[in-house]
């Protein structure tokens, strides 16, 4: 998707420190950020911490006449992923029997244990995914992104999105059912 | 066009999956998003840049860098001293602080002698001088409870570091004395926010790159262990976050001659335990250390019993189960499985680039043989962070694909600092050369 011409000028404002500007940025992508966050790290406090420190980074490089000059929207989701992966790093996994608290508003206990089974599953097979291919898969199947937006977000042609969709969808499809 | 994103997965085997994804992801807490929200506005409060002095001539006066257009800045600028004020005035304006009338006089005067000074000695005697003036206004302004960042103050202070850095550099000089930043720091406990992360950065610009980053092993009164390094610390040094065994910690100081380091401050990069046990799976290829231990990736360790290893060898790709052991000051496997190569020969993995030769390079305790059809993406630089991927030959010799390095900015948003991060079990050296 080109840039939008608001997201150049809200850009723009941005750098000049406008605060209504910096203020809209949060408010037009955050809420996106944070659910993705919460997709990738399987925790919404953990999702909090992570857009909580992705904006204040975005920031402090901004303060310091740096960070994107467009792709604003694709900057911040690279950033929450490479957060996102930074923590799984740090972290060992959790067991999976030790998953699928059921939402209590669910109209099929079962069926939400095994929804929230199947996600983490999930989740601890893009973990061992190489950083890029998890980017493209979560961005596309997850977010809905289209293939020149991953583009975008990965700074690469759509070309190599496509060779990293293949690769990742391959390992994937192995690791799920290896485990 | 499919109307739900996993709709577009051809994969039937993955679709449920990305589907109880998104299914089992709920929206945001409006009730989250409002708190980031506050302190995120409150930052960027924080974090307004101050307005640009109104002497439209100052950048230009700095340095000018032509012989004729110093002397000719200098003259005119001499001519203009004595013209606009007297001796008397000058030196009245010795005693300013940023805000006063006199003060820009008080800074004319130094940009003049500076110039003036041509000899490295005298420029070094010069800087010091006025670094040390820039330290005593800074003093005096929190004295006087002024509590409001003067960011062209701090910016004058730098440059003359900078310079007295640079000097030392090219010309026999004396360099930069260490002790500026001590002086800084005594600064911090009486300053508030904003004006003391303004400080903060003074006090980290004046670091110019001397850093440990490790996992702190053991920690005593005065004497800490982060990965294998004794560390120093001393009555000024400034500890950030209550670091606990297990934690990732940034020694912020100097290499010491007898291969300690001494801390002027030490932080917490990350929390990895504490008091509960400190546990990683990690996936990779099996190697040896030199010292007799095992590396799996970035993690060296040992087993926590010779059975873990039976059947399995050098270059096989396991998942390991490590944890920390205080006991050991180090990293026990309590479980080594091996795993199939995900992609036939081929392999992708990821990691700091350790050690650079001519035809390989070091990445996770391996060598990878770079061939002309091997493409690279970016610099390669030791320390750098790089994906590759490779594929083994039959006599087990791994050859790089491709090699694309990790963008510095990339790296920084990905701890949310401007030092950067290293592995578990390595040392840094100073500047970062790795």
């Amino acid at each position: 998707m080109p840039q939008s011409a608001s997201e150049r000028q809200l850009l723009q404002r941005a750098r000049a420190w406008d605060e209504a500007a910096l203020a809209e940025i949060y408010d037009r992508y955050a809420p996106a950020l944070m659910r993705y966050a919460a997709a990738l790290l399987g925790s919404q406090e953990e999702a909090e911490e992570c857009v909580a420190e992705v904006f204040a980074r975005f920031l402090t490089v901004l303060r310091e006449g740096r960070g994107p000059r467009r792709h604003l929207r694709a900057y911040l989701y690279r950033m929450v992923h490479n957060w996102a992966y930074d923590r799984f790093r740090e972290r060992a996994p959790l067991p999976l029997d030790a998953l699928a608290r059921q939402p209590a508003d669910h109209a099929d206990p079962g069926e939400a244990a095994a929804q929230a089974w199947q996600a983490e599953r999930l989740r601890q097979a893009l973990r061992q995914l190489p950083r890029r291919q998890a980017l493209v898969l979560t961005l596309r199947f997850f977010e809905g992104f289209s293939l020149e937006e991953v583009a975008e977000v990965l700074e690469t042609s759509v070309g190599a999105v496509k060779a990293l969709q293949h690769r990742g969808i391959e390992n994937l499809r192995r690791l799920l059912q290896e485990a | 066009m499919p109307e739900k994103p996993w709709q577009a997965l051809d994969d039937e085997t993955l679709q449920p999956y990305f589907q109880a994804l998104a299914e089992s992801t709920p929206e945001p807490d409006p009730e989250r998003l409002n708190r980031v929200r506050r302190a995120y506005l409150l930052l960027v409060r924080a974090l307004r840049p101050e307005p640009k002095a109104g002497w439209p001539l100052g950048r230009f006066l700095r340095w000018p860098q032509a012989a004729w257009a110093r002397w000719a800045v200098a003259a005119a600028m001499f001519l203009l001293l004595l013209w606009v004020t007297g001796a008397a005035t000058v030196r009245a304006a010795q005693n300013a602080l940023p805000g006063s009338p006199l003060y820009p006089l008080k800074r004319w005067q130094e940009t003049w002698l500076l110039m003036q000074a041509r000899d490295p000695q005298t420029r070094a005697r010069l800087h010091q001088t006025f670094a040390r003036r820039r330290i005593q206004e800074l003093r005096d302004l929190l004295a006087q409870g002024r509590q409001v960042p003067s960011e062209a103050l701090l910016e004058n202070l730098l440059l003359h570091v900078d310079a007295l850095s640079a000097l030392a550099q090219t010309q026999a000089t004396s360099g930069t004395p260490p002790e500026f930043l001590g002086e800084v720091a005594t600064l911090l406990p009486a300053a508030q926010e904003p004006y003391r992360t303004a400080l903060l950065r003074a006090v980290n610009a004046l670091l110019q790159g001397r850093r440990l980053v490790g996992i702190l092993q053991r920690r005593q009164a005065d004497v800490w262990q982060v990965d294998q390094v004794q560390v120093r610390l001393t009555p000024m040094t400034l500890i950030q976050g209550l670091p606990q065994p297990g934690d990732v910690v940034e020694v912020v100081g100097e290499p010491l001659d007898d291969k300690t380091w001494q801390a002027r401050w030490v932080r917490v990069v990350a929390h990895l335990g504490g008091a509960s046990p400190v546990e990683v799976t990690v996936v990779g290829e099996l190697s040896r250390t030199a010292d007799g231990r095992w590396r799996v990736g970035e993690f060296v360790f040992e087993p926590q019993s010779p059975a873990l290893l039976q059947n399995l060898r050098e270059d096989t790709l396991v998942e390991a189960r490590l944890r920390w052991d205080p006991k050991r000051d180090g990293w026990v496997a309590t479980s080594l499985r091996p795993k199939p190569v995900l992609t036939g020969q081929m392999r992708e993995i990821e990691g700091r680039l350790e050690a650079l030769e001519e035809n390989r390079l070091l990445v996770n305790g391996r060598w990878w043989a770079i061939t002309p059809e091997t493409t690279i993406e970016g610099r390669l630089d030791v320390g750098v962070w790089v994906e590759l991927e490779a594929w083994r030959d039959p006599q087990g010799v791994w050859h790089v694909v491709e090699i694309e390095v990790e963008d510095e900015e990339e790296e920084e948003s990905r701890y949310g600092t401007p030092w950067a991060f290293a592995s578990p079990n390595l040392q840094r050296a100073a500047g970062g050369a790795g």
